[in-house]
């Protein structure tokens, strides 16, 4: 609590969070610890290549495989990595979570922010927040219905804690009308919130080939 | 868990609906410096993920706590204050695992701010010659 109330106590205009990164980079930098390189590369790759496209490619694959589905749901972990997903950090041990027609799951991380990285990326900022990480617990059916989900009451609502030792995905269900899309075009419609359960995944009618 | 929901986030949108913006992963650059310092730091053996993530943890209990009593000071990110969690779970372990002390980071933080960008390296002179 000290050293919190420390950095706090001085206002002075230069004392923000960045001059505080800046002064440990810099440290850290000349001690040797970190390549400043390998920082802009890991910045890279979370901001430009690593997000909720790999797991969109995860689902498609899972609803034009059923062979692949069923890996996936056995091991999800070993299942990315079929595909060409590094695992890495926060990617060691992946469940991926099946809805159905009356199960769905939603993920919430109560404590911090432990969320599936190698197909999601990094967690939203509505994911982090003291309101969903309480509420999608205390309510977790008025969160969905603020997400416009409305979930029908025969419909049991599963929500599911990450933690350091378990990432949960979602798998969303296959919007109906869909069967004569390739993988590609599934993906396309495969949205973050749709892999987290706070959304379910639509064919909207424009986008439908015109009869 | 408070059963009255709050009806605001930290960063106060309505909870759970704002969609971020697109492709913004980090509000501000300083977010990115001090999550990649973080990974870099744990992916290099300094430390776990769990030694880390407990301290994140801690410090994120702290801020819903102060949010609560409504003490908590604006966040410095329209991100909300989740990465200043990070930012001091990250200062914390580095002090703990012996890497840095509090006296440098104060030192250097305070070299910095004393020293203006250096901006007239940057700044071009003209063409070096015209014919």
């Amino acid at each position: 609590m000290s050293a919190h109330d420390h950095d706090h106590d001085h206002n002075a205009p230069d004392s923000g969070p960045t001059l505080r990164v800046k002064a440990l980079e810099a440290l850290l930098v000349e001690k040797g610890l970190v390549d400043p390189n390998v920082l802009d590369a890991l910045i890279d790759a979370y901001e430009h290549k690593i997000g909720p496209r790999n797991g969109a490619r995860v689902v498609a694959r899972a609803w034009t495989d059923p062979a692949y589905k069923a890996r996936l749901l056995a091991d999800a972990t070993a299942a990315i990595e079929e595909i060409g997903l590094a695992a890495g950090p926060q990617g060691e041990h992946l469940v991926a979570l099946e809805n159905t027609p009356t199960v769905h799951n939603m993920v919430v991380c109560t404590l911090c922010s432990c969320y599936p990285w190698p197909v999601l990326g990094l967690p939203p900022v509505w994911y982090k927040s003291a309101a969903y990480r309480s509420r999608a617990v205390s309510d977790p059916r008025g969160v969905l219905r603020e997400f416009g989900v409305e979930l029908p009451p025969g419909v049991e609502l599963r929500v599911w804690d990450s933690s350091a030792e378990l990432r949960y995905m979602v798998l969303p269900m296959r919007p109906p009308g869909t069967e004569h899309l390739g993988a590609d075009e599934l993906a396309a419609l495969v949205t973050r919130d749709s892999m987290i359960g706070t959304a379910v995944v639509t064919y909207p009618a424009e986008s439908r080939p015109a009869k | 868990m408070k059963d009255s929901p709050k009806t605001r986030t930290e960063a106060g949108k309505p909870p759970g609906n704002a969609p971020d913006p697109a492709g913004a992963v980090f509000a501000e650059p300083w977010e990115a410096r001090a999550f990649a310092l973080a990974l870099t730091l744990s992916n290099g053996g300094r430390f776990s993920w769990d030694e880390f993530r407990d301290r994140l943890i801690a410090e994120i209990a702290k801020a819903d706590a102060a949010a609560n009593r409504e003490v908590r000071a604006a966040p410095a990110s329209p991100g909300g204050p989740y990465y200043e969690c990070w930012l001091e779970a990250l200062e914390k372990i580095l002090r703990e695992k012996g890497l840095l002390n509090a006296e440098e980071i104060e030192r250097r933080a305070a070299a910095i701010a004393a020293s203006p960008p250096a901006r007239t390296k940057a700044r071009s002179r003209g063409p070096i010659k015209i014919a």
